[in-house]
């Protein structure tokens, strides 16, 4: 009995992480090649694993999120660079990880802005882009406002930008382009600090 | 940690019907891997701690917590909740605490004390540390949770563990076969969608997401790949990325190409290790997988006498 109970609930949890998996690879796919998502049964199946019984299942199995990493496209990564009294101010840090997750904070709350200057916008910030830039801005004030005063700024307003580690593609390689990094300033943010 | 040898012998009556060749013993490799990686990816982070956990850090808890949707708790969630309890604890207190309880937990599950319960209580710990900086996870976060999580369901604390060294009749996980099915599984749908997503769009097909995940994610890569910007390269590696993980399922559990497809993921988790610098997401990666296909076929009368009673061999 014990068994077979054990047997039930792995075939629902795999079906539950198939079904998290698919609904991410039709967001994925509609979201490239910026399609309505309008499918009835999948607006159904959303709303279903939407509700909060499923919600803490996912986030306590982990089952919560799809795996298409890196799929359908490689994201672009960028830094955060602070420019305060005609100086360049990053953050530094110890560890390689930190600076990893730092990286990929950075493109979680620029990821409106790129989406939004691509012309594309992701289905989940589809009405609330307003409400999700404006967190964002508050994200990178504070990281300003932390960088700033860990580093020393001496003036009274500063900017912060996120900037895009533009590197040229096979074909523009091929043509003979320079394998040189650029940074591509995507976002400018002006703060007054005092 | 001694054993004696009754703990580590694994009587035919243990395996099950067409699992002739698969041994428990790889629960144990999940137990110490899961733990041990969880340990020292905790640990990693340790000297920049303040950075992303303090109210002097980044981005500050409050800031966080705002767009968290609390399906788990935060610090500072906690905090306030224990507020509300009269339980008047300082953010900076919990965190001390927490930054404690969390490793030492760790090192209970590796050493197989209070093998569950402490699975538990390291998952809560890891959700909360993971999730009180929400904006700073990434892939290898879930897949901790994964691994903790299944930590808690199978019986990882029944094979070489101080639970079993304490239990009168140490229990030998004998269905750890279903658990086995149900990580491999797990991993097989993994590996099924991670290609999948990449064949639905153009750029991994022609190998440019290759080429930008190797240029243009991550600056930290050790080798420069610049030398060689002919597409065929970067197009025949993405292909063989896809094929890998659409092929997973079925080549991992067919006997004859295992060991060759085994090879062929860790040498591709090998590959994002080095040229994207996700160090800990490969190591993690190539542990679960390890633990999955190469554990249980781990012959256990190898390990089954201790090195020290090991007939010597004379030299003719």
């Amino acid at each position: 009995m014990k068994q077979k109970l054990f047997i039930a609930w792995c075939c629902i949890h795999l079906l539950f992480i198939v079904v998290i998996n698919l609904l991410g690879s039709y967001k994925s796919y509609h979201e490239f090649y910026n399609k309505p998502q309008d499918s009835r049964p999948v607006r159904l199946v959303a709303g279903l694993l939407n509700a909060v019984p499923f919600n803490y299942y996912g986030r306590y199995t982990g089952a919560e999120t799809g795996y298409g990493f890196f799929g359908i496209n490689v994201r672009t990564n960028g830094l955060l660079i602070g420019e305060c009294d005609g100086k360049k101010l990053s953050p530094v840090f110890a560890s390689y990880e930190t600076s990893l997750r730092f990286f990929t904070m950075a493109n979680s709350a620029t990821d409106g802005y790129i989406s939004e200057a691509e012309g594309r916008t992701p289905d989940s910030l589809r009405g609330s882009l307003t409400v999700k830039q404006a967190y964002d801005n508050l994200v990178l004030k504070n990281i300003a406002f932390t960088l700033y005063t860990k580093y020393g700024c001496g003036d009274s307003s500063a900017t912060l930008s996120y900037n895009l580690l533009n590197y040229p593609s096979m074909e523009a390689l091929q043509k003979g382009y320079p394998p040189k990094y650029q940074l591509v300033k995507m976002v400018t943010l002006h703060i007054g600090l005092h | 940690m001694v054993f004696s040898q009754k703990h580590i012998h694994f009587p035919a009556a243990i395996r099950q019907p067409g699992s002739q060749r698969l041994f428990p013993g790889w629960l144990f490799f999940f137990r110490i891997n899961i733990a041990g990686f969880a340990l020292l990816h905790f640990l990693s982070i340790q000297p920049d701690f303040a950075d992303l956990y303090s109210r002097q850090g980044y981005v500050y808890p409050d800031i966080l917590d705002a767009s968290y949707d609390h399906l788990t708790p935060t610090f500072y969630s906690l905090q306030a909740l224990l507020q509300q309890i009269h339980l008047p604890v300082s953010y900076d207190a919990l965190l001390a605490f927490s930054r404690v309880a969390y490793p030492v937990l760790l090192v209970l599950l590796i050493l197989g004390a209070g093998t569950r319960l402490n699975a538990i209580l390291a998952l809560f710990f890891q959700l909360l540390f993971c999730k009180s900086i929400h904006l700073y996870q990434y892939g290898v976060d879930n897949f901790t949770t994964i691994g903790l999580f299944y930590c808690c369901v199978f019986p990882v604390g029944s094979i070489y563990s101080l639970d079993n060294l304490l239990r009168k009749r140490p229990s030998l996980a004998p269905h750890h076969t279903l658990f086995l099915r149900l990580f491999r599984a797990h991993l097989c749908i993994a590996y099924f969608f991670s290609g999948f997503d990449k064949v639905l769009g153009p750029t991994w097909l022609n190998g440019e997401a290759m080429w930008k995940a190797l240029h243009a994610h991550n600056y930290y890569s050790i080798v420069n790949l610049d030398f060689i910007p002919q597409s065929w390269f970067f197009t025949a590696s993405s292909w063989i990325t896809i094929i890998l993980e659409l092929g997973y399922a079925v080549c991992m559990n067919l006997s004859r190409v295992r060991k060759y497809w085994l090879a062929g993921i860790l040498l591709m988790h090998t590959g994002i290790a080095l040229f994207m610098g996700l160090f800990f997401f490969s190591a993690l990666m190539i542990l679960l997988n390890l633990a999955a296909y190469y554990a249980p076929y781990i012959d256990p009368d190898k390990w089954a006498t201790p090195l020290l009673q090991r007939p010597k061999r004379h030299s003719p």
